[in-house]
């Protein structure tokens, strides 16, 4: 497929983006400890978006051979849409630089037998153990920007996926983990055994409002669906987010240091340019409390007057916004440190149900996982059943115990953190 | 199909090939402005080989390189059975030939009508406190052709139309959000036909409600829920619990359970795609297996599990019709199709009766489910006090939780108003979303968790 000839017919209708991922990925996964399938396939996505003035129309297709037909019906999608507030904007040529830690060859590289060598460490639990499922992939990604100003942009990038699910017939216990290079798949089973063990002859508790460790996993959910949208321009411009109007003013506690880098290196959602060509950088959107920042795509930054933060996430729609590597500066305290500051209250692993939270007020009333009581600075016994109830944005204001570990899962690079007084449901 | 004998005869116990084609569109409008319109075309291959009782899976999106996939399902599936350890046959393997079109495409629709409809939305709306509304509906149209090495020829096309009705409104320092998603499988008169003036009045009556609605209170309390939260809740609690493979892997609650009672005798559920019109709606699963419905709980006794082939011929048992695969990239897993529960013998206000303080929690916002240790979480849209058998105050948005086998046995009374949600679910499972579905009547819990309001 010629992208010159993509953009050459396009531009009769106006000006013309281009987006086209290519992707290989091999999986294989196990059904307790045994072979259950191997998957392989080729992936393709072409997506076109045509502008012109303050309207634009966007299709899509896997058929390469009908990039005629997506042009034409983007362009009708144009005619028939309504006028944004602001004129469709387009990057312009700019120079970007390559971010260290995308691709790995090794892993591009790996034939099924690896796949399979590495599963098959996965599922080597002790014997006691069942492993109900395990699956180990790998990915290799391609993307294409160009446009009709001259921008022509390439990145390849690979990830390497491990899961593994244990169980000791009663008590269920998983853990997984994704990089861009290998990892170590025997860690990723270890600690999944460690936890299943950790949870036997759990108890039911009553209610009390106590002190809560969330662990990396459940402060990644309850960022994600809670403060990314609150932070992410078009939000604010729609008045939807809690924090309207209140840049430059202290909104978390002062141990709050908040930032989106998509320059990470090795960070997961790392690039050098993002869903609209435009270069990644590093934003500071909370610092010591204080919100500095939103972030922003091209369309929301004009509508604001300001720079975009290179946090598209396509152009298939405007605005459209994500982050990318949403980092929380890590604290002081290890893990048992958090722990030992706590006279009564719950470690939490993992939140349940983080769709339940409600995303405009921040109230959070979500089941707990992988949940532990804990008495006098100690874990005391696994919880059989848990839910907790209290207000994100409150939580953050106060929050002054902040892990010194910090692990990234999916968009978020967090450490542990104790929120106090939250009412803890048994 | 000639490569899936030629694969026969190199070794390969059984072989299929599915190709999926999908037409999408989808217009979202937020304040009176489009925000985006889209349309995307996708075609793709997939190829499945089973060797040894090993799986080797391939998919492509270019016809001409449909050789080399087979090749490549062949070659994972015989690597595969290198490792196997435990062998078995795939049984019951299905043998059926149809086409089957539904009319109505709403491909077939001019974009310039579907943004009419879209907007003549907008002019409902007349609530002085709103500050931001969306209207968003999409489209689908899926084609999909089966292919088997048992001889299956199938040809099966779908539509479905969603669509969400979003209001935000604020009232002093109060924001609160109302919505109504819903979703079918239907043609697109079926869509023109949605009284779209009751839907926006009553989100504006629920606005309204939510300023003055008050937290829920906390703690273990008798639950009055609706339709379509109960429909809910029998497809998050029961039904993932029901699916074979979480048997096989020995984590559902009712592993070891079937034969036995598990939920009160007056309690029937079913899970069949036959609803018409319903999102979870189909004739055939994605592995040629003819969805005719599967009694789940016969007068509270678990009487079946939920199968793909695989899960049924491990078990012994007969295939459902429930190998379902979101798109032509995705392996087919159990999954359910439509959870109905039929209906009881009490009126809808009988339930009320005797509740000194409980909840009537309507509609639902989702729903998750532990199957392991059967701990589940909802979210209602819309909620009530009970007091003294009596509907009260409004409530904020309620979560509640439990535990599914105590929980089943806690069930006091069914009513008989029976209705399909048309919620336009999609249900995520191991990375795979499908449209599911379901039916039910207003239904009486006598003590659940609830955890206040979020």
């Amino acid at each position: 497929m010629e992208v010159d000839k993509i953009l050459k017919f396009g531009q009769r209708f106006g000006d013309v983006t281009i987006c086209l991922t290519k992707s290989n990925q091999t999986t294989v996964s196990f059904t307790n400890k045994d072979v259950g399938n191997a998957i392989n396939g080729d992936s393709v996505f072409l997506e076109i978006r045509i502008s012109k003035g303050k309207r634009f129309g966007y299709s899509t297709t896997n058929d390469l051979t009908k990039w005629k037909d997506v042009v034409l019906k983007a362009a009708k999608i144009m005619k028939l849409s309504k006028d944004l507030d602001l004129d469709i904007p387009l990057v312009q040529n700019k120079k970007v630089k390559p971010v260290e830690g995308l691709y790995y060859k090794k892993v591009e590289k790996l034939s099924v037998e690896d796949l399979f060598s590495f599963a098959k460490a996965l599922v080597s639990a002790p014997e006691k153990l069942n492993v109900p499922k395990a699956e180990v992939s790998k990915e290799c990604e391609e993307t294409l920007f160009a446009n009709s100003n001259g921008v022509f942009l390439k990145e390849k990038q690979t990830t390497f996926s491990s899961f593994v699910e244990v169980s000791d017939g009663n008590i269920n216990a998983v853990d997984y983990h994704t990089t861009n290079g290998l990892h170590d798949v025997d860690k990723v089973l270890k600690s999944a055994v460690n936890l299943c063990l950790e949870k036997r002859n759990p108890k039911k508790i009553s209610n009390f409002k106590g002190d809560v460790v969330f662990d990396y996993f459940a402060i990644k959910d309850l960022l994600e669906t809670v403060l990314i949208p609150a932070v992410s321009a078009d939000e604010v411009q729609a008045k939807r987010s809690k924090l309207f109007g209140m840049l430059g003013k202290k909104v978390f506690s002062e141990n709050l240091t908040i930032y989106d880098n998509g320059r990470l290196k090795n960070g997961l959602f790392s690039s050098s340019f993002d869903g609209e060509g435009v270069p990644t950088r590093k934003t500071i959107i909370v610092e010591n409390g204080v919100l500095k920042s939103f972030i922003y795509d091209l369309f929301s930054a004009a509508k604001d007057g300001v720079e975009s933060t290179g946090n598209s996430n396509g152009i298939n729609r405007l605005p459209n916004i994500t982050p990318t590597n949403f980092v929380v500066k890590k604290g002081d305290f290890s893990k048992d440190e958090l722990i030992s500051c706590i006279k009564k209250g719950i470690y939490a692993r993992e939140i349940f149900g983080d769709h339940l939270i409600n995303r405009t007020t921040g109230d959070c009333s979500v089941g707990v996982e992988d949940v532990f009581y804990i008495e006098n600075g100690e874990i005391k016994y696994p919880i059989k059943q848990a839910m907790v109830n209290f207000n994100l944005f409150d939580a953050l204001k106060y929050v002054s115990k902040i892990g010194k570990v910090i692990r990234q899962e999916s968009n978020v690079s967090a450490p542990p953190m104790v929120f106090e007084g939250v009412q803890v449901i048994g | 199909m000639h490569l899936i004998k030629k694969y026969e005869n190199k070794g390969a116990e059984f072989v299929d090939l599915r190709v999926t084609e999908l037409n999408f569109e989808s217009i979202s409008t937020d304040d009176g402005k489009i925000s985006s319109i889209q349309s995307s075309f996708s075609k793709e291959f997939s190829v499945r080989v089973f060797i040894n009782g090993s799986w080797g899976f391939s998919y492509c999106h270019k016809e001409k390189d449909l050789k080399r996939c087979f090749e490549k399902a062949f070659k994972l599936a015989k690597t595969g059975s290198k490792y196997k350890r435990d062998v078995f046959n795939l049984s019951n393997i299905p043998r059926d030939k149809g086409k089957f079109s539904s009319k109505g495409s709403p491909m077939d629709v001019e974009l310039e009508d579907k943004l009419k409809v879209v907007f003549d939305v907008y002019k409902e709306f007349n609530l002085k406190e709103i500050v931001n509304k969306m209207v968003e509906v999409s489209f689908t149209q899926k084609k999909q052709e089966y292919f088997n090495s048992n001889g299956s020829n199938l040809f099966e096309q779908r539509n479905y139309f969603n669509f969400l009705i979003s209001i935000t409104g604020k009232k002093g320092d109060k924001i609160r959000r109302a919505y109504e998603r819903i979703g079918k499988c239907a043609p697109y008169r079926v869509f023109l036909k949605t009284k779209f003036s009751d839907i926006v009045s009553s989100l504006q009556e629920r606005l309204k409600l939510l300023f003055v609605a008050k937290k829920a209170p906390v703690g273990k309390l008798p639950l009055v829920i609706d339709n379509t939260l109960a429909q809910v809740f029998f497809h998050e609690a029961v039904g993932h619990a029901c699916e074979a493979d979480s048997i096989i892997e020995k984590s559902s609650v009712f592993v070891g359970k079937l034969g036995e009672k598990v939920a009160p005798g007056f309690l029937t559920l079913r899970d069949t795609p036959k609803v018409k019109h319903e999102h979870g709606f189909y004739r055939y699963d994605d592995e040629g297996v003819k969805g005719k419905g599967t009694v789940l709980i016969k007068n509270g006794v678990l009487v079946n599990y939920l199968h793909s082939l695989e899960t049924a011929s491990k078990l012994n048992m007969k295939p459902t019709g429930n190998g379902r695969a979101e798109n032509g990239s995705a392996f087919p897993i159990p999954r359910m199709s439509n959870t109905v529960l039929d209906n009881g013998d009490y009126k809808v206000e009988e339930l009320f009766e005797g509740i000194k303080k409980g909840i009537y929690a309507k509609n639902s916002s989702g729903g998750v489910v532990e199957p392991t240790t059967g701990n589940f979480l909802f979210n209602t849209r819309e909620a009530y006090l009970i007091e003294n058998g009596e509907v009260t105050k409004p409530l904020l948005d309620v979560s509640f939780g439990g535990n599914i086998l105590p929980t089943l046995m806690k069930i006091e009374k069914i009513a008989n108003d029976q209705k399909p949600s048309f919620g336009g679910w999609r249900c995520g499972k191991q990375g795979q979303m499908v449209p599911v579905g379901g039916a039910s009547p207003h239904v009486m819990i006598s003590e659940a968790i609830v955890g206040g309001s979020r």
